[in-house]
């Protein structure tokens, strides 16, 4: 018989989920070092070919690199694609 | 050109920079008002992008609001198009004759596509449309595929299905092969005989199936049982089956040529002369002004296709060269009559008889009325068995039916 889970269904399962649909929490997908997506995005902070800074939220995503451009934009997510080199997180 | 490019292009666009203190706030708020800011691009302090022609008065006034200054870098699309050449009637009016004309050039068929097949070749095909009307140029309104396919494989005679499709401007004709009791041959399911179709001695024997009536060595006159369907069994009975093997016996052909010790004949005088025509849907106009001043020549004609996108388009450009011939005399010695004689007897073999095996070949060559005559006797091994149908179905072949008597009487032979 299988092991009954601690805190049940509504704890681990739904709830989790939950939490990461909050709006806060920020999901960063990346193609290589051509492609960044960024989910969970509020706005464009600044916008350069050598620098993007987008706000999520309480905090901000800098994406460095070269070329670099916003390729699709939505009320919740980015797509930045141009020659990547590093990508900082500030809290 | 992807389709969104397209329908951007439609609906025009406007390209703008947006220069100031915070111009990526811009994109922000044009994003929260629904408005379509695409293409952005950012560098030194300004970004660019380009909105739609419709969404361009509500982003200058976000711009009003958020301290952007806005420029217009370029327009694009067919409204802005439009908007410069509105005064311009004559464009209006080559785009309606432009529309017209191309409403009024697909009313014709430009491009038969053709298959050919192994029996008929596209050329023969191409030819028996046109005299049923299919041809490029032809008036699409006026074709009725249903008429052009009975007719076309009435004249033809040697398929067994055909369709035209016409699907815009292009004629599609698909044809299959008539099956031929040939395809078969050695194939035969129902009775029959083999008998002799020529007169000689049999050599070889090899049969499949049926019961052999001549041996090997046996002299046949043509029209003799060779292999007969009749079959006996054991216990006395007879059944009817298909005879399959090759009855070879060696024959004798004897075959004669004839040259002329003095003839005229007409011969090329080494001046020629080219011409030029563009065919243009039926109709040809010449490409200069050259003719053909000989009175006897003959022509080679070349037709060059213009090919578009794997169709072949119906503007062909046509080169012919005539080449100017004049009669000579010409008389030939014995030896020459002889090796003229010969030239001809090797295309006879060559085309007559390449199912014979020729094991001997006497020659005897006389002068007749100024004339070389030439006799060769043949000595040669071949296949002599033809199939004969025993008894007649409705949808025998003509062949089979011709064949109904002498085959019936075979049959009769064998039992008897």
């Amino acid at each position: 018989m299988a092991e009954k889970q601690e805190g049940g269904f509504l704890r681990n399962g739904l709830f989790s989920r939950i939490e990461e649909l909050k709006p806060s929490s920020v999901f960063l997908e990346m193609k290589g070092n051509t492609e960044v997506t960024i989910e969970g995005c509020k706005g464009i902070l600044e916008y350069d070919s050598l620098l993007i800074r987008v706000s999520v939220g309480g905090a901000a995503i800098t994406v460095n690199g070269r070329g670099l451009c916003i390729k699709c934009l939505s009320l919740s997510s980015v797509v930045i694609c141009g020659v990547i080199t590093s990508i900082e997180y500030e809290g | 050109m992807s389709m969104l490019d397209i329908t951007r292009f439609i609906r025009g666009y406007v390209e703008f920079e947006a220069s100031g203190s915070f111009p990526e706030r811009l994109i922000n708020l044009s994003l929260r008002k629904g408005l379509n800011v695409y293409d952005t691009r950012g560098s030194g302090g300004t970004v660019r992008g380009r909105v739609p022609k419709s969404q361009f008065e509500a982003l200058k006034r976000l711009g009003l609001r958020c301290g952007v200054d806005i420029r217009v870098i370029k327009t694009r699309g067919v409204p802005f198009i439009y908007m410069h050449n509105r005064r311009r009637s004559g464009l209006v009016a080559g785009a309606v004759c432009f529309a017209v004309l191309c409403y009024f050039l697909t009313s014709f068929v430009w491009v038969i596509d053709v298959e050919p097949t192994s029996r008929v070749s596209e050329y023969e095909i191409r030819q028996a449309l046109k005299d049923h009307g299919l041809h490029s140029g032809a008036w699409r309104d006026s074709l009725v595929p249903d008429t052009i396919e009975r007719e076309t494989m009435m004249q033809l005679g040697s398929f067994g299905w055909m369709s035209v499709n016409i699907t815009g401007t292009v004629a599609k004709v698909t044809v299959s092969e008539k099956y031929s009791p040939e395809d078969t041959k050695g194939e035969e399911v129902r009775p029959c005989n083999i008998k002799a179709k020529k007169d000689g001695q049999i050599v070889k024997m090899d049969v499949k199936s049926g019961e052999s009536i001549a041996k090997l060595g046996d002299a046949v006159t043509k029209g003799d049982l060779l292999v007969s369907g009749v079959v006996s069994t054991e216990s006395g009975g007879d059944f009817l089956s298909p005879s399959i093997g090759s009855v070879y016996a060696e024959t004798t052909v004897e075959k004669t040529v004839e040259q002329p010790m003095s003839y005229k004949q007409s011969l090329p005088s080494g001046n020629f002369t080219q011409r030029s025509m563009l065919e243009f849907l039926g109709i040809r106009l010449p490409l200069g002004l050259s003719y053909v001043p000989y009175e006897s020549y003959s022509s080679q004609r070349e037709r060059l296709n213009f090919i578009s996108c794997g169709s072949v388009m119906p503007v062909d450009i046509y080169n012919e060269y005539c080449t100017e011939y004049r009669e000579n005399d010409i008389s030939l010695t014995k030896e020459e009559a002889h090796k003229s004689c010969l030239a001809a007897l090797a295309l006879y073999e060559a085309f007559h008889m390449r199912d014979c095996e020729i094991k001997k070949r006497e020659l005897k060559g006389e002068i007749k009325n100024n004339t070389y005559v030439l006799t060769a006797k043949y000595t040669c091994v071949e296949d002599i068995g033809e199939i004969s149908y025993i008894g007649v179905d409705e949808g025998a072949e003509d062949g089979a039916a011709n064949e109904q008597d002498s085959g019936a009487q075979s049959e009769s032979d064998a039992v008897n």
